[in-house]
C-alpha cells in the first residue's frame, strides 16, 4: 500500500506541475489541438467503421 | 469492495477526477473514425477545463499497434480477394499473414498515430512509469481469476497499481472490475445497473482480495 501510495503521490506531483506551468486556457488549447490531430488522422486512415473493432457493446 | 460504477458521458455535472486512464478504445473511438468520437472529444475538452490530466500506458500503446495491423490485414485481404485453404485448420486472416507482409504500413500507419500522442503529451497526456513485469504480474493473475479478460486485466492492474480508478472506456468489460469508476458513451455501459452518482475510491488489489 505504501509503494502505492509513493507512486500515486509521485503523479500528483507531476499533475500539480503540469497545472502550475501552464494556463487552463492552454491546457484546453493542446487538448483541443491533439484531439483535431487524431480526428483528421481518423479520416485520412479510417473513412469507414471498422467491422473488427466495434467500440459499442463489445 | 464495491461495483464499478458507470458515469454517461459528456455531463458537464460530472464530477472530473484528477486522473483518467485512457483505454485503448477511446483513443481508437477519435483516431480510428468511430461512432461515438464526438462524445469522447467533447468530454476529453470538459474534463482538461476542470484540470483532469488523461494518463495512457505502453500498453494501451502495443493495442492500438494489433488494432492497426488487423484492420490492415482485412482491408489488404479484401483487396487482393484472398481465398483460404478450407483444408487448412486456420482461420483465413491467419493464412493470409503468413503469404503477405503488412508490417512496413502497420508501422507507417502506427507511427504517424504514435507521433501524435507524443507530440501532444506535454499538458495534455500523461505516459505511465512501466511497472516491474514481477510485480504486475500478480494483479494480473487477480484480476483474470475474477473472470476479466486478459488484456482488459493487464490495463486494470496498471491502474492499481499506480494507485488509479478512473477509466475513459467503452469496454462493458471494465464493469466486472470492483472498485473502478468506468466515464462511458455508449448504451451498452451507459444502460446497465452499474450506473451511479458517487464515485468509488481507489482501493489496492490486496484490499479488493480481503475483502472478497
Amino acid at each position: 500500500m505504501n509503494n502505492t501510495l509513493a507512486r500515486l503521490s509521485k503523479l500528483k506531483d507531476e499533475r500539480n506541475k503540469i497545472l502550475q506551468s501552464t494556463s487552463k486556457e492552454q491546457r484546453v488549447k493542446s487538448m483541443e489541438s491533439l484531439l483535431n490531430n487524431l480526428d483528421e488522422y481518423g479520416k485520412k486512415n479510417y473513412p469507414f467503421l471498422l467491422d473488427n473493432w466495434k467500440g459499442e457493446d463489445k | 469492495m464495491s461495483d464499478a460504477v458507470v458515469f454517461s458521458i459528456p455531463d458537464k455535472s460530472l464530477s472530473y477526477p484528477d486522473f483518467i486512464y485512457l483505454d485503448t478504445n477511446s483513443v481508437a473511438e477519435i483516431g480510428l473514425d468511430r461512432k461515438y468520437k464526438n462524445q469522447v472529444m467533447t468530454f476529453m475538452i470538459d474534463a482538461t477545463q476542470n484540470d483532469t490530466i488523461f494518463v495512457y500506458s505502453s500498453h494501451m500503446i502495443e493495442e492500438l499497434q494489433h488494432t492497426i495491423h488487423i484492420d490492415i490485414l482485412q482491408k489488404e485481404m479484401q483487396k487482393q480477394g484472398f481465398k483460404p485453404n478450407k483444408n487448412i485448420n486456420k482461420p483465413a486472416l491467419k493464412q493470409f499473414e503468413d503469404v503477405v507482409n503488412v508490417g512496413p504500413k502497420t508501422l507507417a500507419v502506427f507511427n504517424d498515430l504514435v507521433n501524435i500522442l507524443k507530440s501532444s503529451t506535454a499538458n495534455t497526456l500523461y505516459e505511465l512509469e512501466e511497472a516491474p513485469p514481477e510485480e504486475l504480474r500478480p494483479i494480473i493473475d487477480t484480476y483474470i481469476s475474477a473472470g476479466i479478460a486478459p488484456k482488459d486485466a493487464k490495463h486494470s492492474a496498471i491502474m492499481n497499481y499506480h494507485g488509479l480508478n478512473n477509466i475513459l472506456t467503452l469496454d462493458k468489460g471494465f464493469t466486472k472490475v470492483p472498485d473502478i469508476n468506468i466515464y462511458a458513451p455508449n448504451p451498452g455501459l451507459t444502460n446497465t445497473s452499474f450506473v451511479g452518482s458517487k464515485p468509488n475510491t481507489y482501493t489496492t488489489i490486496m484490499q479488493q482480495i480481503k475483502t472478497t
